[in-house]
């Protein structure tokens, strides 16, 4: 995490811990959680991440949220089709889902996310072979369930859990 | 009768039973017997302070503001039979199953003691301070079983509720930055008259603390793996009591210390609620592990409840109580009569489930007439009918686990006779309640009526 970041964060806590965003108030924080770094500078991880790379995942995290809800709504509307006999059930199975050149963080992410859309399930992952199992409720074409989920992975979720 | 007894009964017996073999049937009977004895008392103080109104005391006669005060009433009261009976009857499951490990019954008995002091307590810091001693012995007593899942499951569910605890311990922060009172009278009058953006900002860090130990969609995720892992007892006492403090806490803060801003708020409160139940019943009726249709369905009852609060006043408040009440003994008789098997626990499973769905003649249906009340006293026709199909949704979802694992998968229980009588006893409970419900109606009133926002 940058420097900047963990100082935005600590005078976020700041200001709601006194619900208060009054300029005084933020300038107190900044003083504040700058000292607070100072002084634990010794116990700071590395800074793996540019600054501004993380300020655009930051940025990009609401796209993301409203794909995932699209994803859950899309779930829910198929299942509950299903459900309700208006659909029959086609074929639910297992998937094995390549989460290629994904760190351990976006392996995590993407079992989160993945999860929350009702009919799909993540069973387990293999960090080292990089694999997904997915129980998904239409395993009838697996190829079908890979892309849908390569393109939410390349068109949303790698760029705020790389 | 003293205040503390429930507490400080709970309490030592939780550090005396904490040095024993938690594993001998002595020492976990031991606990079983403490548990009975503070549930006792609690029964004995609700029914005091039903009769002569809320009681209050300060350890050590402290002037007020200084001492830690201890106050019951109505609703408090309640929520600790609630959770205590839920205890109970959580810890001798287990234990006539046998205890399999040491701590356990200890870890039942700091539950007891810390769900007892958030319900009883008049001041927020301690609220705070019984409200962790809870989780943590709850964190420890999730991982119950010691298998690799339940352990994985455990850690989940301490992560995303100590995340949930910083919010609140924030929110406790800018309550006291901006009211210079713990006290919860005190925080009350204080805020109605603060700034409301410093008022909004404390309710959104309450509102999404207590979500998060609810289990309230987007907010579940930690639930499920949870539940699912969990042994019967284990997981009844999770949802059945320690899930109450959600519920509570949502009363207590929003009902009684921000009713305006929850007022103002009820349109999100109305759509996290619509989300929770629609998600948890999809969700429910797409799983065939009935441990996972529980797990899911827990997030969608909790729904009601919020869509409860979001109407509020007297009828809103009410019915947000009977239904967490109702809802947290269904889930205590879920999860403790599913592993088991015979037409009798069958038959409980069966109460349990008509319960769920709102069905006569359990404790379930004045639950859903009075979220349909709620409905109507809010002029919403989409509320009524969404209390409507969440009710039919869990009905299709309840009777599927009934028909997989009590009619086509019937064999004899693996364990004794002695293992169906908690279920038994809550099933009767449950029935009873459902025949005779006015003392449900006039407690859940009477513990509404002990909100600001409740009074009408």
């Amino acid at each position: 995490m940058s420097l900047a970041l963990r100082l935005v964060s600590l005078t976020l806590i700041y200001a709601l811990a006194l619900a208060s965003f009054a300029p005084v108030d933020l300038a107190t924080g900044v003083v504040l959680s700058a000292g607070c770094l100072a002084a634990v500078r010794g116990l700071r991880g590395p800074d793996d991440t540019p600054a501004g790379e993380l300020a655009q995942r930051v940025a990009f995290f609401p796209v993301l949220l409203a794909a995932v809800s699209g994803e859950v709504v899309r779930g829910t509307w198929s299942l509950s089709l299903i459900v309700l006999g208006l659909r029959p059930l086609p074929c639910p199975g297992l998937v094995e889902v390549p989460m290629e050149s994904r760190s351990e963080t976006g392996m995590a992410a993407a079992a989160i996310l993945t999860t929350l859309a009702p009919g799909d399930v993540v069973v387990d992952m293999d960090v080292e072979r990089q694999i997904m199992l997915l129980h998904t409720i239409d395993a009838s074409d697996p190829d079908a369930v890979r892309e849908r989920l390569r393109l939410l992975r390349d068109r949303y979720g790698q760029r705020v859990f790389p | 009768m003293s205040l503390a007894l429930p507490l400080g009964l709970v309490w030592v017996g939780a550090a005396v039973t904490a040095l024993l073999d938690g594993r001998r049937r002595s020492v976990a009977w031991l606990a079983v017997g403490v548990l009975g004895a503070g549930f006792v008392s609690l029964c004995v103080l609700l029914a005091l302070v039903l009769v002569d109104g809320p009681r209050t005391i300060v350890a050590g006669d402290w002037p007020a503001g200084v001492g830690i005060a201890l106050r019951a009433d109505a609703l408090g009261a309640v929520f600790a039979v609630l959770s205590m009976g839920v205890l109970l009857a959580g810890l001798a499951y287990e234990v006539v199953d046998e205890v399999e490990s040491r701590k356990t019954p200890a870890l039942v008995l700091f539950m007891g003691a810390g769900l007892t002091g958030v319900f009883l307590t008049a001041d927020i810091f301690n609220f705070y301070v019984f409200f962790e001693l809870t989780m943590v012995a709850a964190y420890a007593a999730s991982t119950y079983g010691g298998e690799r899942h339940q352990i994985g499951a455990g850690f989940i569910f301490a992560i995303v509720n100590l995340l949930g605890t910083f919010l609140f311990l924030i929110g406790l922060a800018a309550i006291y930055t901006v009211t210079g009172t713990l006290d919860m009278d005190g925080v009350g009058v204080a805020l109605a008259r603060t700034d409301p953006t410093a008022v909004a900002l404390i309710g959104v860090s309450v509102l999404v603390a207590f979500s998060i130990k609810l289990g309230l969609f987007p907010f579940h995720f930690w639930l499920p793996p949870v539940y699912v892992g969990a042994t019967p007892g284990i997981a009844a006492m999770l949802s059945g009591a320690v899930a109450n403090v959600g519920s509570y806490g949502l009363l207590r803060f929003g009902g009684d210390l921000l009713p305006d801003l929850f007022a103002a708020g009820a349109g999100v409160l109305l759509v996290l609620g619509t989300a929770s139940i629609l998600y948890g019943a999809i969700q429910a009726i797409s799983r065939r592990s009935a441990s996972e249709v529980l797990a899911y369905s827990a997030i969608g009852q909790v729904g009601y409840v919020l869509i409860a609060l979001a109407v509020g006043g007297p009828v809103g408040y009410a019915a947000a109580i009977l239904y967490a009440i109702v809802n947290a003994l269904n889930k205590t008789l879920l999860f403790l009569t599913v592993r088991v098997r015979g037409w009798l626990v069958g038959t409980c499973f069966a109460i349990g489930a008509l319960s769920v769905a709102g069905v006569p003649p359990s404790a379930g249906f004045f639950g859903k007439v009075e979220l349909f009340r709620a409905g109507i006293e809010a002029r919403s026709a989409v509320l009524v009918a969404l209390i409507f199909l969440g009710g039919a949704l869990s009905f299709v979802y309840m009777f599927q686990i009934y028909q997989r694992d009590f009619w086509r998968d019937q064999h004899e229980p693996s364990a004794g006779r002695a293992l169906r009588v908690p279920g038994v006893l809550l099933a009767l409970v449950v029935l009873v309640l459902g025949l005779w419900p006015e003392p449900l109606l006039a407690v859940s009133r009477e513990a509404a009526a002990a909100l600001t926002g409740g009074r009408g």
